[in-house]
């Protein structure tokens, strides 16, 4: 019987260490690997189950009809119900119509549960961890702001990367350069459904049938009798076919040639909407008291703008930001000799939420909150898809001639342009109405 | 010295330390191949809208979110003079006249009782309606903004006819709707062919937010038996809205657009 030997101090594995325990190492390693990669992304986060979930009793009053148990019922249903069907399972924090308890948990996605008035609490709408402003965009409706790519002007006027939903002022300086200034972005909830149907049904059927009798064909026997023609008929040609045929589809699509309106508004309503009711539209002083009523504009519009601020060029030179695009108002300022021209652009709407067919008003307050006058002011809002610009119903405070023209999203692109310079401080108004399709 | 061959699949052929590194290159291939399948996209195109009721929405449970629990408000929308019955507690409640309002889970499915239909008085018709998603509405206007089911006079017809209509109402990306002057009371139909997946076009248009089932199946027996009212879940009754007041327009003194 021979004895291992034991060195004090040696921390090497014994170099005898069978394969298979290699193998039985480096598969648990795998193991361990595999749970970490995969399962954590197949981990549902909450699965559905059929048992009844402890901690939900039912509530009086506005409970769910559902909930609501009878002794008849509990046998009733005990006896065939849940057989066929396993409701699913409520978690815990549900809203069930049940008074909130005290100290009840309410961490978690669900505790946005019961959004509508009636229920014990009134919390944000949920939205994803890491998501800002407003979630999920599909239900949103966007006007104002300047998609990439930016807005430019040529020196002829000509507007270049005008997008969609954007709406921006440009205006020129004493020192000849034409700059570009684009308002904030307006939210509007109007979500709107389509459906896809398909109708299925018994279209055609075969059947057999029996034979119900032989027809057995005979040799006839001909006679041939030559008689002289009595007339002659002319074939002619047919030249043309006339047919009626039901129209299937029509879409009528005509290309804008050019200016398709010009109107020059006769002025202003002397009356301010409820929701212009802002120092920086009633006369263009900017109030910080209203910034936080504003900015309910504007924070959910930020995030859609992480990727699209206003860019003002002028001269081939970027200009310095003052203000963050945090902010209701976009101010612009440009280190200049002759001096500071700049614009402000502020534009709100009369209802944060809309049903397709309602109707909304736009209100653009633009000011010369620069030094020094500046000329040709032109404001343009491209209207997006769903936004239908109601005729007639274009203002301004100032003359101005007004234009529109369809862009490619079939609807129309607004265009003021203010026909005497602004001198400094002094500001103007434009309100229009778009039907939400 | 014998000349026999070894087969090169034998395990009893293989070098000791290829077996281990073998294995753990399977090992390594099959958790590359579940974080894929964790990371799909949020879209219906393993299902179909086929599929028995329910199937769809218990699907879309699973891939999380704040949809558990949820009571999503759905409007039943019809021809005028239709009435319409929900399920709850095992049983029709009393009809009411459309539009008609509840709040309904996710995942589960509804039966209701169409009545009163125009020139069909006497016939009774009993869709289902399996929500399978949710809006996020702010806070307070969910009731505002239901999802429509409409129950058009032809599909109700087309129904008692013998014929089976399936449609998934979605929401329109606002990026691919079309420029159309939608009715409120009209919604936007897109006909498919048998051939086609309803949820899968739907998935390529906007967002799936549930499944109108109507055919012309009555119930044997009983018509509140709970394999035909799938288990009547959780309903939960909703009013009809107050409409939005009107902004006022307040005259503000000396504001001729007083503008410096």
């Amino acid at each position: 019987m021979t004895r291992r030997q034991v060195i004090p101090g040696q921390t090497k594995p014994p170099a005898s260490l069978s394969r298979q325990a290699w193998v039985g190492v480096l598969a648990l390693l795998a193991g361990v690997t595999l749970s970490l990669c995969s399962c954590r992304s197949l981990t549902p986060s909450a699965p559905m189950r059929s048992e009844a979930t402890p901690g939900v009793p039912p509530g009086p009053g506005a409970t769910p009809l559902g909930t609501r148990s009878t002794p008849g019922s509990d046998a009733h249903r005990g006896d065939i119900a849940l057989a066929a069907y396993h409701p699913p399972a409520l978690p815990a924090n549900a809203w069930t119509g049940q008074p909130a308890q005290p100290g009840a948990p309410m961490a978690g996605p669900t505790q946005m549960a019961a959004p509508w008035p009636g229920a014990n609490y009134q919390a944000a709408p949920w939205r994803p961890p890491g998501i800002t402003g407003m979630w999920p965009a599909d239900e949103y409706l966007f006007d104002g702001g300047d998609h990439p790519p930016s807005v430019q002007v040529m020196q002829d006027w000509t507007v270049l990367g005008l997008d969609q939903e954007d709406t921006v002022a440009h205006y020129d300086t004493l020192d000849g350069r034409t700059e570009v200034e684009a308002s904030n972005r307006v939210p509007i909830y109007a979500p709107r459904f389509a459906s896809v149907r398909q109708i299925s049904g018994l279209s055609m059927s075969h059947t057999r049938n029996r034979l119900a009798g032989v027809e057995a064909p005979t040799e006839p026997l001909t006679q041939e009798e030559q008689l002289k023609p009595s007339g002659i008929h002319q074939p002619l040609q047919t030249e043309r076919y006339l047919g009626l045929r039901g129209l299937q589809d029509f879409r009528e699509h005509e290309g804008t040639l050019g200016v398709t309106g010009d109107i020059l508004p006769a002025g202003l309503r002397d009356r301010f909407q409820t929701y212009e009711d802002f120092q920086v539209i009633r006369d263009g002083t900017f109030d910080n008291s209203e910034k936080a009523r504003l900015t309910l504009w504007l924070e959910a519009a930020h995030a859609w703008e992480s990727d699209q601020s206003a860019q003002v060029v002028i001269d081939e030179h970027a200009a310095v930001q003052v203000t963050g695009r945090s902010r209701v108002q976009s101010v612009y300022e440009y280190e200049l000799p002759d001096g500071k021209p700049r614009l402000r652009i502020v534009k709100v709407a009369s209802t944060a939420q809309a049903q397709p067919g309602d109707e909304i008003e736009f209100t653009l307050r633009f000011d010369n909150v620069g030094d020094q006058a500046i000329g040709n002011v032109t404001i343009i809002d491209n209207l997006t898809t769903r936004l239908e610009y109601v005729p007639g119903t274009a203002e301004c405070s100032l003359t101005a001639r007004f234009v529109t023209q369809e862009n490619d999203g079939e609807s129309l692109i607004l265009r003021w342009e203010v026909m005497d310079p602004l001198e400094v401080g002094q500001g103007g108004i434009i309100r229009f109405r778009c039907r939400v399709r | 010295m014998s000349g026999k061959l070894r087969n090169r699949s034998s395990f009893a052929g293989w070098a000791g330390p290829a077996r281990p590194l073998r294995l753990l290159a399977w090992l390594v291939l099959l958790s590359l191949c579940g974080s894929a399948y964790g990371q799909r996209a949020p879209v219906h195109y393993f299902h179909s809208a086929h599929l028995p009721p329910g199937t769809v929405g218990q699907g879309q449970l699973l891939r999380g979110g704040p949809l558990p629990g949820y009571f999503q408000p759905v409007e039943v929308q019809g021809p005028p003079g239709v009435q319409i019955s929900f399920a709850a507690d095992g049983q029709f409640l009393d009809p009411q006249p459309a539009p008609a309002r509840a709040g309904m889970l996710i995942g589960a499915v509804y039966r209701f009782k169409v009545t009163n239909i125009p020139r069909r008085e006497g016939f009774e018709v009993f869709p289902t309606i399996e929500v399978i998603n949710r809006t996020y509405p702010p806070a307070g206007l969910a009731e505002h903004f239901p999802i429509p089911i409409q129950l058009t006079q032809e599909e109700l017809e087309l129904a008692l006819d013998g014929n089976f209509v399936l449609r998934v109402i979605f929401l329109e990306n606002p990026n691919l709707a079309l420029p159309v002057q939608s009715d409120p009371q009209r919604q936007l139909v897109y006909d498919v062919l048998g051939t086609e997946d309803p949820l899968e076009v739907a998935d390529r248009l906007g967002r799936p937010m549930a499944i109108l089932r109507i055919g012309s199946r009555i119930p044997d027996g009983q018509a509140d038996s709970p394999r035909f009212l799938y288990g009547s879940p959780p309903l939960l009754p909703l009013n009809q809205p107050q409409p939005h007041p009107e902004p006022r327009s307040e005259s503000l003194s000396g504001t001729r657009t007083s503008v410096r």
